[in-house]
């Protein structure tokens, strides 16, 4: 159990999303960085699909009032347990009446926190994540506020050492720019040369107009040169589409389920999470890859989550030798 | 020839600086004197404790202050109780090596990737008075 003391808008309950609800007109939701939210349930023994805090905005500051397990992983916000600074993803135990601290947000846009079992919220229509635009799942269908208390779905603590556990995380960046691996789209050859050239070649900024819906980029121009109107099509998350104004706009959790604008690519789920973590300002490069580059990027994280699963169930099982 | 005044001046700076032996040496004579513990009980018990932090799990060094968000951790330098020190890595799970008592570092920081297994002690700690 966690009671919310203080938190800015925006923190709600989410979980892998809701799927197979796209023919109905609703989209699919769920956690922003799948990567941090999939890490902290693992580091607690939860099932990938359990709830999880996202929290986009801090300060924030949380109290247990009985001794529990919890985990955060994301973004770097001097996360502190009872005045203790801890790591940026850190999972241990948190005395009764401790508190959580969260500081500012120096890298990254997003900490996830999760408790044992996963945070207890409803199953609404398949998942657990909040629909902000609908008003529904998660806790209550709104974002977090002082005063709310969130219960975790088992009592039972995990074999945590006494100090806790960090993961090494995969870097977010490289030479200052996010790297998204990205298949061209339906639309792609109906650009022109060299907007294909710039999109593939050149950096786009993050801008303000940036939320869970989708992220508004900044860079060079690209020229759709197909003539007239497109009908709608189902977009998904991860699809970059171009407005009249030739500016990208990428689609994420939150995205509509149809959209009539061209699609020029679509960025592969394994590098979701760095968008997820992108701020304002940061500068996002498409890199081109083909289909099986795809998979094989699919396979590689698994594999990255199989392989913290085995030295986790390791660890365990070394502690249980030593005591 | 040292006389009685010359001897207990001597002790005196001993028990002052805790030094438990002592030997002086001039061309034909040679001095030795010993303080027993029992006559200079003040001075051990004012010897700052030393602590270990020791390790919960066996693995690879890695200091803090890369990706993790908090400060590099440099030599000598001060440390709470329950203050993240390090990290002990096997693969990409990292076990945490916490300072058990507040003070300061003794000695230089573990090399990154020297192996500790469990129980070693990885950084020595002098606890504050």
């Amino acid at each position: 159990m966690i009671e919310v003391l203080s938190i800015p808008p925006l923190a709600s309950v989410q979980d892998l999303g809701r799927h197979g609800q796209w023919h109905q007109g609703l989209g699919q939701a769920g956690a922003m960085d799948a990567m941090a939210h999939r890490l902290v349930n693992l580091l607690l023994g939860n099932l990938a699909e359990a709830a999880t805090l996202e929290i986009p905005l801090t300060p924030a500051r949380l109290r247990f009032p009985e001794r529990s397990a919890f985990a955060i992983a994301g973004a770097v916000c001097g996360a502190k347990l009872g005045g203790r600074a801890l790591p940026r993803v850190w999972a241990g135990m948190a005395e009764a009446g401790a508190m959580l601290e969260l500081g500012p947000i120096t890298h990254g846009a997003r900490v996830y926190l999760g408790l044992p079992g996963g945070i207890d919220v409803p199953l609404v229509i398949g998942s657990r994540s909040t629909q902000l635009r609908e008003g529904f799942g998660g806790f209550e269908g709104r974002v977090l506020a002082a005063g709310d208390v969130l219960r975790a779905c088992s009592q039972s603590a995990s074999n945590l050492p006494r100090s806790g556990v960090s993961l090494s995380l995969p870097p977010l960046s490289k030479g200052g720019e996010i790297l998204l691996r990205a298949l061209p789209s339906s639309e792609h050859d109906d650009f022109s040369a060299e907007a294909q050239q710039a999109f593939w070649s050149s950096p786009y900024r993050v801008t303000q107009q940036s939320n869970r819906q989708g992220y508004r980029l900044e860079g060079a121009k690209l020229d759709y040169t197909a003539q007239g109107e497109l009908r709608s099509h189902g977009i998904v998350p991860g699809i970059v589409q171009v407005p009249g104004g030739g500016q990208p706009i990428i689609q994420l959790a939150d995205s509509a389920t149809m959209g009539g604008y061209p699609k020029i690519a679509a960025v592969i789920e394994a590098d979701q999470w760095r968008i997820g973590q992108a701020r304002e300002g940061d500068a996002l490069r498409f890199c081109r890859i083909d289909l099986a580059e795809a998979a094989e990027a699919e396979v590689q994280a698994v594999t990255y989550f199989d392989d913290i699963a085995r030295a986790a169930h390791a660890l365990t099982a070394q502690q249980k030798g030593w005591e | 020839m040292f006389d009685r005044a010359d001897l207990d001046r001597l002790l005196a700076a001993m028990r002052a600086n805790g030094v438990e032996s002592l030997t002086l040496e001039t061309q034909d004579e040679r001095l030795e004197l010993g303080l027993f513990a029992a006559t200079a009980p003040a001075v051990v018990a004012a010897a700052p404790a030393q602590h270990a932090a020791k390790a919960e799990a066996l693995g690879r060094f890695l200091p803090r202050g890369g990706e993790d968000g908090l400060p590099v951790l440099k030599d000598g330098a001060t440390v709470q109780a329950d203050e993240l020190l390090g990290y002990l890595a096997q693969g990409d799970l990292l076990s945490l090596i916490s300072s058990p008592v507040a003070g300061k570092l003794l000695g230089a920081l573990p090399q990154a990737g020297a192996v500790f297994g469990y129980g070693d002690a990885v950084f020595n700690i002098e606890a504050s008075a």
